[in-house]
């Protein structure tokens, strides 16, 4: 059996890679009869990187998604505040600013309130939920997600 | 600031991102490969699994805190994506712990990527009756070729546990490959 040569304290140069790489590829098929489609890597890097943009996307809407809730959640409170503190102050329904009536027309229309339960909902549904359900969701995602989460960040 | 800083520096940084990340896959898209290759076995599992390790590491990277080296933290993504799809195949298949070395062999066999003569097939099912954690020692230290430390901070077991596990498998199996020699021999 042969041992690969000592080369990762220049990890970051690219002749010393191109050679380390070549020697991976080497050992594997040799001595482990390991093989891989031909231009395999050049393939997996342009699919890596699409789902990596596709995933930018994903990113992106759910932030703008947060955004809006958020904006809309302030403008509602705003609102409120001035329905019971400055009653005089709030215009009419009919004199409500056009950007407040379509924020909420977008609100009603997309289900946006919906996408952020009250507590009181959260309690009552999870009456209904089974309790293998909730262990499911715990395994899945409070210990897969979050655990491995943690792990990585360290 | 070494070059590992500037690199991470660029990671993390919204304009040199995308750039920087496609210089993060040159560098570690082939490693991370052999590395998770021996541990899903098959060529397509592990296709799946490189991908979805450097889907991870995008969206980890924000996270990294610099307690490990750039390096040491991949290989510890891949390793823990690897064990992710191992333990969801298990599941799906219901296999027992005893199986697993079992379906190792059968999975490599059954790889059209597979192309092990006589003495490469041996090694594998030499391999294949190690203990899980020793394969993997032996696997990180004599293949992917990383440092006892490097291996701790993956496998979280003290490098002086992970020496004398791997200089015991690597006995085992001079013993084991030089008995198939013999045997080689004496059929000539």
């Amino acid at each position: 059996m042969k041992k690969l040569n000592n080369h990762m304290d220049s990890k970051l140069k690219s002749n010393d890679q191109i050679s380390f790489d070549s020697k991976m590829h080497e050992i594997h098929s040799k001595e482990l009869g390991l093989k891989m489609p031909e231009d395999y890597f050049s393939k997996s890097k342009s699919d890596i990187l699409e789902k990596v943009s596709n995933q930018k996307g994903v990113m992106f809407t759910i932030f703008s998604r947060e955004r809006i809730i958020w904006s809309v959640a302030a403008t509602i409170a705003i609102i409120f505040a001035l329905t019971v503190f400055k009653p005089n102050a709030l215009p009419s329904f009919d004199n409500v600013p056009a950007i407040v009536s379509d924020t909420i027309d977008h609100l009603q229309n997309n289900n946006l309130a919906q996408g952020e339960p009250m507590e009181n909902d959260i309690l009552i549904t999870s009456l209904f939920v089974p309790d293998n359900e909730i262990d499911e969701f715990v395994d899945n995602y409070v210990l897969e997600e979050l655990v491995y989460e943690e792990v990585l960040s360290n | 600031m070494t070059n590992e800083d500037e690199f991470i520096k660029n990671l993390l940084n919204n304009k040199e991102k995308d750039k920087a990340f496609k210089k993060l896959l040159d560098l570690y898209q082939e490693r991370l490969y052999w590395h998770i290759r021996k541990l899903v076995v098959t060529h397509e599992n592990a296709d799946d699994v490189l991908q979805n390790t450097f889907l991870r590491i995008y969206k980890s990277l924000p996270n990294f805190q610099q307690k490990s080296s750039l390096h040491t933290w991949m290989y510890r993504i891949a390793y823990n994506e690897s064990l992710r799809f191992l333990e969801e195949n298990k599941k799906k298949n219901h296999l027992s712990l005893d199986d697993v070395g079992h379906k190792y062999l059968n999975n490599l066999v059954g790889d059209v990527f597979f192309e092990g003569d006589e003495v490469q097939l041996k090694l594998q099912r030499i391999l294949s009756k190690l203990p899980e954690k020793e394969r993997q020692i032996f696997q990180m230290k004599y293949y992917d070729d990383l440092k006892f430390r490097e291996i701790s901070a993956v496998l979280e077991i003290k490098e002086g546990t992970l020496k004398s596990s791997y200089y015991n498998t690597v006995k085992h199996i001079e013993k084991n490959m030089l008995a198939v020699e013999l045997l080689a021999k004496n059929k000539v």
